[in-house]
């Protein structure tokens, strides 16, 4: 899952983005509205954190012109500024959430998470593949009832892929969900991390459509 | 009367009228007088006229005697008391010589001479009725001493003439000021339409139908207009000016707590524990301040008017967001379209904190009824119920102690109400907590209502 932060306090866009890699996210930073928007614009993110007084262009603006163009990721908006008139005003330009500054970290983490199941269509924190199951608000994952343990690439692979069961999801689609906008991207790291989590939760559950990417199947999980 | 609390529409007409009926009844008494005099005079020239008639007819007789030739022929002087007369003597009150058959045997007498012999005198008629005269001392031709002369009219004649014409005059002198009133009152009411279109822009205005006046006022009310809507537009710019610097020093202030919050995460032991409540309990000082502070609180001020209908809908639509994941109905019930005298983001505020407590603590409903105005207190009630869990009403109220601190309160709903309640009673209203026939609590907000 990869995360856009838009926050013109530095500082506080590291805390953000060094909890939400800790969390398993893929996360991306920009400072500044235009460079907010240009990457929400181009890149596909599972959800976007979004402050309001930007420089170059006001977090509502930015909001609006993903909205205009069609764009339908979640994104939770936390600002400093909490009257009621800013929060309907911001849930109405189309944001799915808010929070208001100062936050707790834990909080915004499972707000966060809230929004990126939702997005996905999961009703539940815990997300389900035959005996294989994710909880998304401890990122724990386990098989049969026993503990999976993942590093921070097999996670992110995973837990996109159950977030989206059943869907045939091509590698170039993959690897923009678990890398951050300046990682080195190869296509043969998406066949190696498809392995070694086919090592870990059984080869039978992960696909290969040859051309079109990989799949996890719920029912072949299950047989 | 007390005119100067009337209306301007009263005091012009009333003041109009006044001079009117005055100058009417002035002109109506110099052209009756006028009238009178211009009868007597043709009265007097009649007379006149008969006496020189009188006088031609007179010749002395061979023996010294004055005799008459003819009689004058005007059939009103054999009329007996017919009060025409005319007689001839010897001196004032001396023997009568010759007299007019209508005076039968009596005579004339004359009462009050008007100036020089031979003008307009009054006299007393045979049968003790006031007439006109005239009187002149002549001295014939061939006489050894002069006659007095003396023809009368009666005056009933110019009394009836100048009454009825004072009649007529009367009659048209009332008609003409019918008809002036009515054109006063049509060229004041068209006179004073910009005060009347002034009323009804600043009903629209106080109303929240629009938001400034029109500046298309003529000269005299224009001034006041446009000051009217440079006050509007000062309490607008001054009241956004420091709002936006609340929101400054929120945005300098929360950040850094922000920071500061999130490193003291990774700060470990008690000092850690510490330092986190301190962050906390600062955070929320500020939060609840700052909010205190944007409160506009324009109580009675022009132009501030909000619909609650509106603001409950913005707020069901933020609230359906907010709260989707938990799944409960938030319904509006009630009136449409009510207008309360307050201003917009303070109303958004109150029933943003209000709707959000009910919304965190309900299980499953929420609801919202907006009461019909109440046309003697002009307030509105607006009762919000949830059915959560039930905290009991005691612990609630004591938010809403006068003198409990901001900084006191616990977090939950009690912030929310305690502000809720502050702009409430800011713009006159108040606010009451009651059990709700949902199972929770219901708060009514009572807002003054936004009348023209």
């Amino acid at each position: 899952m990869r995360i856009l932060v838009v926050e013109d306090e530095k500082t506080i866009a590291g805390q953000i983005g060094a909890a939400l890699s800790e969390a398993g996210y893929a996360v991306d930073l920009a400072h500044e509205g235009e460079e907010g928007h240009f990457l929400g614009d181009t890149e596909p993110y599972d959800a976007i954190i979004l402050d309001l007084g930007l420089p170059k262009k006001s977090g509502l603006s930015v909001l609006e012109q993903w909205r205009r163009d069609g764009h339908t990721m979640p994104v939770l908006i936390l600002s400093a500024r909490d009257t009621w008139r800013e929060k309907v005003v911001g849930l109405r330009t189309g944001a799915d959430d808010y929070l208001a500054k100062p936050f707790e970290m834990e909080e915004l983490l499972a707000r966060l998470e809230a929004l990126v199941r939702r997005g996905t269509g999961h009703a539940t924190a815990v997300l389900t593949c035959g005996g294989l199951s994710l909880d998304t608000a401890n990122g724990k994952v386990v098989l049969e009832g026993s503990a999976v343990p993942l590093t921070a690439f097999e996670y992110r692979l995973l837990a996109y892929m159950m977030h989206n069961v059943g869907k045939v999801l091509s590698k170039t689609e993959l690897s923009e969900h678990i890398y951050e906008y300046d990682a080195e991207r190869d296509s043969n790291t998406i066949e190696v991390l498809i392995n070694r989590l086919r090592n870990k939760i059984g080869a039978q559950r992960i696909h290969t459509h040859r051309g079109r990417g990989y799949q996890l199947d719920a029912d072949d999980a299950a047989s | 009367m007390m005119l100067h609390r009337e209306s301007l529409h009263l005091r012009l007409i009333v003041s109009s009228a006044a001079w009117i009926v005055l100058t009417l009844l002035l002109t109506g008494g110099l052209v009756v007088y006028l009238f009178h005099g211009h009868i007597r005079d043709r009265l007097e020239r009649q007379l006149a006229d008969h006496l020189e008639e009188l006088v031609a007819a007179s010749e002395i007789g061979p023996a010294g005697d004055l005799l008459l030739t003819w009689k004058p022929a005007d059939p009103r002087f054999n009329r007996p008391h017919s009060g025409w007369y005319w007689q001839i003597s010897e001196t004032v009150g001396g023997t009568v010589l010759h007299r007019a058959p209508s005076l039968l045997h009596t005579r004339l007498e004359i009462v009050r001479v008007a100036g020089a012999e031979g003008l307009f005198a009054d006299g007393l008629g045979p049968d003790g009725h006031a007439v006109y005269a005239i009187t002149r001392t002549i001295s014939l031709p061939r006489a050894s001493r002069p006659y007095v002369f003396l023809v009368a009219g009666p005056p009933s004649d110019i009394l009836e003439d100048v009454k009825a014409f004072a009649w007529a005059l009367a009659a048209v002198l009332g008609v003409l000021s019918v008809f002036l009133l009515i054109l006063i009152w049509i060229q004041v009411g068209f006179g004073l339409r910009p005060f009347a279109r002034l009323r009804s822009s600043l009903v629209a205005v106080r109303t929240g139908e629009k938001e400034r006046l029109p500046e298309d006022f003529p000269r005299e009310v224009g001034g006041l207009v446009s000051d009217l809507n440079a006050l509007m537009d000062y309490n607008e710019s001054s009241l956004s000016r420091a709002r936006s610097r609340v929101a400054n020093l929120a945005h300098a202030i929360k950040n850094p707590l922000a920071v500061l919050a999130n490193e003291a995460r990774f700060i470990e032991g008690e000092q850690g524990t510490r330092m986190r409540g301190q962050i906390q309990s600062a955070s929320k000082s500020i939060s609840r301040y700052l909010q205190n502070a944007r409160i506009a609180g324009t109580k009675n001020v022009l132009g501030i008017s909000s619909d609650i209908a509106a603001v409950c809908r913005e707020l069901l639509e933020t609230l359906n967001i907010l709260y989707r994941e938990k799944g409960i109905s938030i319904t509006i019930v009630g009136q449409d379209a009510q207008q309360v005298k307050v201003e917009a983001d303070d109303l958004v505020e109150l029933l943003g904190n209000l709707m959000d407590n009910a919304a965190k603590s309900a299980v499953g409903t929420v609801q919202v009824d907006i009461a019909a105005s109440d046309a003697d207190d002009g307030m509105i009630n607006i009762l919000i119920d949830d059915d959560g869990a039930g905290i009991p009403i005691e612990l609630r109220e004591t938010v809403l102690k006068r003198g409990y601190r901001l900084d006191e309160q616990d977090s939950g709903d009690g912030f929310g109400l305690s502000i809720a309640q502050e702009i409430a009673e800011l713009y006159g209203g108040s606010l009451s907590l009651a059990e709700s026939p949902l199972g929770d609590l219901r708060v009514t907000v009572t807002l003054p209502h936004t009348n023209g």
